[in-house]
């Protein structure tokens, strides 16, 4: 099915980043968007992967000490969550383990392994996957996926498997921010929920990758892309 | 509020021609060659502007919203000092067949920020300084006055001044603190190569059109110039939501 985006920023935002690149993976040389790295303890080992049908690359953590991971992120608080249509895809595969391999990805403001306050995000917590809705100005709203045929027992993410992520957001709420949240896998619904963001809470686009072995260990994370759009009316 | 119906369509595929985006989503470098998605060169004039991002804005009902924004900010130095931000020189011609480029700008309401003396060009030229171009076309403010201009060396300059935009004041100038959409587009044959018709859009509005004399050869490259001519020192702010070219070419057809 093909997925309509804003074609041009006359009717909104269309940010893609799939990792075909040059060769750097360095901080704010990553990727096509040049992301910043921002590292979680000891720093992360990411390269390019060879091989891809379209660019991806592997994040290693540093297997120093628990917590151990980087965020990848575009300029801080550059974004806010607005009403009307938006969301952003992904895919991703926890190449080596699932115990202790932890990500979330998506539009927060936090660029640590610790929870963010604002933010629209799929959290893996051992492969178990939710969709968080978090507010600072109101409530946080989550919602745990199920029933979804190509995760374990319809929630957990299977080792060394790619899985396609989408998060869609509608509506209005009445603080200017999206009113309806709802979160596919491998292009099920996983599961929904309301949206309490207030349209002047700050984001990033994030993508957040740790460990929490409770000692050292190293997790492999592999990424193939990341797409965030919003509609907006620029004229 | 904004729906999901694409309103304007683009090449998706170099085969069907160029679509080029600077969205300001990006990392946290705004230096030369770094700044913003497409890492635009920046020449000083004579005193460079400060670079920054701004951070998220929102919109009533979506509308407004600002995701990406680069602030030009005067360094307080002399008259007619500014910034240029360009793309590779003379890397870019004008072809006939429809194209265009957009960008939303705003002058911010910071103190001591005003319209007076506070100039930009936008578009395709081959001017990286205040001096107006040979070549391109480009919507100019000076000091909030809107212009878009079809420049040749080859065949003379044509100039639409808008009379009658109703989100500007009088029809013809920016207001402070208020965003305003640009949207530039042209198309048809105008015998020598280049585009026969030009338009002008401010805010969706049809400001004024007029027809170009541009050759084909004549070369150009993307532009955002900022400048001040307050006669004197000054610091005087910009903010950039986006730009946006795009051309459709037939690149199949021998």
């Amino acid at each position: 099915m093909p997925y309509d985006r804003p074609q041009s920023p006359l009717d909104g935002v269309h940010w893609v980043e799939d990792f075909i690149s040059n060769d750097s993976v360095a901080d704010a040389a990553l990727g096509n968007q040049r992301m910043e790295i921002v590292t979680i303890g000891n720093a992360s080992t990411i390269t390019n992967l060879t091989a891809t049908d379209g660019g991806a690359i592997h994040i290693v953590t540093a297997a120093t000490a628990d917590g151990d991971g980087c965020v990848l992120r575009s300029f801080t608080d550059g974004l806010v969550l607005n009403g009307g249509a938006g969301g952003f895809s992904f895919r991703a595969k926890l190449v080596d383990q699932i115990a202790s391999n932890n990500f979330r990805v998506g539009l927060d403001d936090s660029v640590t392994a610790t929870s963010p306050t604002v933010g629209i995000w799929v959290d893996c917590d051992g492969g178990v996957i939710s969709l968080q809705v978090d507010s600072a100005d109101s409530s946080d709203l989550a919602i745990a996926a199920s029933g979804v045929s190509t995760l374990t027992s319809g929630t957990t993410m299977v080792v060394a498997t790619w899985h396609t992520f989408r998060v869609e957001w509608s509506g209005s709420n009445s603080v200017g921010g999206p009113r309806f949240v709802e979160l596919f896998v491998d292009g099920e619904a996983a599961g929904s929920c309301l949206c309490n963001i207030d349209d002047d809470e700050e984001v990033e686009i994030k993508i957040a990758h740790w460990q929490d072995s409770g000692g050292a260990l190293a997790v492999e994370l592999d990424l193939d892309f990341l797409e965030y759009w919003q509609w907006i009316d620029r004229e | 509020m904004a729906d999901t119906a694409t309103r304007f369509t683009r090449p998706l595929s170099p085969l069907d021609g160029i679509r080029v985006i600077e969205d300001f989503i990006c990392n946290d470098a705004a230096d030369d060659a770094t700044v913003g998605q497409l890492d635009w060169e920046l020449d000083a004039i004579t005193t460079a502007d400060v670079e920054s991002y701004v951070t998220g804005q929102s919109g009533a009902a979506g509308i407004g919203v600002t995701n990406g924004v680069l602030r030009l900010t005067g360094a307080g130095a002399a008259d007619g000092t500014g910034s240029s931000f360009r793309s590779f020189t003379d890397g870019l011609v004008i072809n006939q067949g429809a194209g265009g480029f957009s960008f939303r700008v705003r002058y911010p309401e910071i103190t001591g920020n005003a319209l007076a003396g506070n100039n930009f060009r936008i578009g395709l030229d081959d001017s990286v300084t205040a001096t107006a171009p040979g070549s391109g076309i480009t919507v100019a403010s000076d000091a909030g006055v809107i212009t878009c201009t079809a420049w040749s060396n080859d065949h003379g300059d044509v100039t639409i001044t808008p009379t009658a935009a109703p989100t500007l004041t009088s029809g013809t100038t920016m207001t402070l603190d208020v965003w305003n959409t640009f949207r530039v587009e042209w198309d048809g044959d105008n015998g020598q190569g280049g585009p026969r018709l030009f338009y002008l859009y401010v805010d969706g509005f049809l400001a004024g059109q007029d027809f170009l004399t541009l050759d084909d050869d004549e070369e150009v490259e993307l532009k955002i110039v900022h400048w001040q001519d307050t006669g004197g020192a000054a610091s005087l702010e910009l903010d950039l939501d986006f730009f946006e070219y795009w051309q459709w070419i037939d690149r199949e057809t021998p």
